[in-house]
């Protein structure tokens, strides 16, 4: 029997345009993401290199003073913001690790599948809340109760800004956590029972081991959400320029000193340009967190 | 014959409304293969998997009759099923290692039974250093049950120089031999096999069964298999199953020989299954 169908010449050459403009539009638009991301890093580097022509850049890097409108003798050490930065980050991680990876391992182990179908959306929709609605909540509730219990004068510090970032970072770690769990074989865990082991033994030494690339994966892109946080600490870890000795002294991260002090300076000076470099650095801080989870990843894959 | 091990009686098992086995009635004689056979759907895992109550994780699955290990029914709910798994132990159809080096595999049983293990690994950063001379020389327990168990699993000549490395690192074949030993590290009476070959070539096949014969001198192992020519070549007695019935069970020279049953004797010929 015949074709029904035939191929008609002219129709198959315009398939074919189409198929190859299709092609070609798709690969410039994926192209894209790289052009924009060695543009930022230019960006970056062409207004952030200029600083160190007048600041040397160890003492930027190592400097433990940050005071650069000073009239007398401005100050160009960024020591003090990346320690408020790590100080909100490792404080924040500390509290959504230990929630997050519970939330996971009750959601993937525990959690009857009606929990499971209802809780998931509902952490994932945290991420949806803007973090300056977090930041109010910081100021309003957060903050009264912290300097109530500490006895402080005002509770606007970095174990505030670690709390409320830790929400921020929450259902990143606790939805990739959950992810890492649920993607292992039901034969492990079979094989670990049939051992003799409880469900909480097998929990224990044979899944979360058995996830540890996804969990720290987890983590380390929860640690990137963390350190580029800006509006929560901005609003509530307090902004002292003082070099942080404590959870309880207030902090300004490397990215809410970028966004109060870009708009008090001159485009193109010195000070303009020194924001820039500590955009740099919190840029390259990422990258190598990223890099060093690829690195383990694949490490942990291969062997 | 002597006392049996396993004492099954109107053995009945449902997954909600669907009856998986129904009124399985025999007894398993200690130190003996038994094979189990018959084709997919029969019921032979789901008996294999009610032995170590590994039915019990499954929401809807409902237990009657009664299983009889050692005088005690194990289908009773005061059971303890940790101890009763530790007596009877299990090898899966896919090799099923843990993420783990090839000594913590062997080790994990003994170590959840609050051993402690002298060669832990961190996070699997650290590694084990240690000759395997001085390992087999160790007094610890855990080294012991280790080098015993890879020495009876036929793996030890092959895996002594790489202890260390992850176990997802071997062959299927040695993946398959590694949970072999990982089930005797604990020294069970009773050993269950679910298909074990099932994902392995001729070869490695070949040396499991070897080794399943080897190790019914000290376990009496009950192998489920879809491989007629295995169960005859291994197989002390066997038990074939049908649609949830146990059809017929015998040596295995009667059941390959001559069964009594037509439905056994056309399994065993090939027209279905």
């Amino acid at each position: 029997m015949e074709a029904v169908v035939t191929d008609h010449p002219q129709g198959e050459f315009r398939r074919r345009a189409a198929d190859r403009a299709m092609h070609w539009i798709l690969r410039i638009i994926a192209s894209l993401t790289v052009v924009l991301l060695i543009g930022i890093f230019v960006f970056l580097l062409k207004s952030g290199l200029r600083t160190f022509s007048e600041v040397p850049i160890l003492n930027f890097l190592f400097g433990t003073r940050w005071n650069p409108s000073s009239f007398h003798e401005p100050l160009w050490g960024i020591l003090p913001l990346v320690t408020g930065t790590l100080f909100v980050s490792a404080g924040a991680l500390l509290i959504a690790v230990p929630f997050g990876l519970s939330i996971a391992i009750y959601l993937s182990y525990i959690a009857s599948r009606r929990t499971r179908e209802i809780l998931k959306p509902v952490i994932e929709m945290i991420a949806g809340i803007p973090s300056v609605v977090l930041g109010l909540i910081g100021l309003l509730y957060l903050a009264p109760l912290i300097a109530k219990t500490f006895g402080l004068s005002n509770g606007l510090n970095a174990l505030n800004a670690s709390i409320l970032v830790a929400i921020a970072t929450l259902p990143t770690i606790a939805s990739l956590c959950e992810d890492a769990l649920s993607g292992l074989s039901h034969r492990l865990s079979e094989s670990s029972w049939a051992l003799g082991a409880t469900r909480w033994t097998t929990i224990r030494k044979v899944l979360v081991p058995a996830a540890a690339p996804g969990i720290g994966a987890a983590i380390m892109l929860g640690l990137g959400r963390a350190i580029g946080e800006t509006m929560v600490v901005l609003m509530v870890a307090g902004n002292s320029l003082a070099f942080p000795r404590s959870f309880l002294e207030p902090v300004r991260p490397m990215t809410a000193t970028i966004a109060i002090e870009i708009r008090e300076v001159v485009v193109g000076d010195l000070h303009w340009n020194s924001l820039f470099a500590v955009g740099l650095v919190l840029f390259l801080i990422t990258f190598a967190i990223n890099s060093v989870t690829d690195l383990y990843l694949h490490r942990t894959i291969r062997s | 014959m002597t006392a049996p091990i396993i004492s099954v009686r109107s053995l009945d098992v449902h997954y909600g409304s669907v009856t998986a086995l129904h009124d399985v009635s025999f007894d398993i004689a200690p130190n003996e293969i038994t094979g189990l056979i018959g084709a997919s759907g029969s019921g032979k895992s789901t008996f294999l998997r009610s032995l170590n109550r590994m039915l019990d994780h499954l929401p809807t699955v409902r237990m009657g009759g009664t299983i009889t290990i050692g005088g005690e029914n194990i289908l009773h709910e005061k059971t303890d099923v940790v101890r009763l798994r530790r007596r009877v132990g299990m090898v899966f159809q896919n090799p099923t290692p843990f993420p783990k080096s090839v000594f913590d595999n062997v080790a994990y049983g003994l170590e959840i039974q609050g051993i402690r293990n002298p060669r832990k690994s961190f996070l699997s950063l650290t590694r084990l250093r240690i000759q395997h001379q001085e390992l087999e020389a160790s007094d610890d327990p855990i080294d012991q049950a280790v080098v015993r168990s890879l020495k009876e699993a036929a793996l030890w000549e092959e895996v002594k120089h790489r202890l260390h490395h992850s176990a997802y690192r071997l062959s299927g074949g040695q993946q398959q031999r590694l949970c072999i030993a990982r089930a005797i590290a604990i020294r069970p009476d009773i050993l269950l096999l679910d298909e074990p070959c099932s994902s392995l070539d001729p070869l490695s096949t070949r040396c499991i069964e070897q080794l399943l014969l080897g190790l019914k001198k000290d376990y009496t192992i009950l192998i489920v298999t879809h491989n007629l020519q295995q169960a005859r070549r291994i197989a002390d007695h066997v038990g074939f199953f049908h649609t949830g019935e146990l059809v017929e069970f015998g040596t295995a020279k009667e059941i390959f020989g001559g069964p009594g049953k037509t439905l056994t004797r056309e399994y065993v010929e090939g027209a279905f299954g």
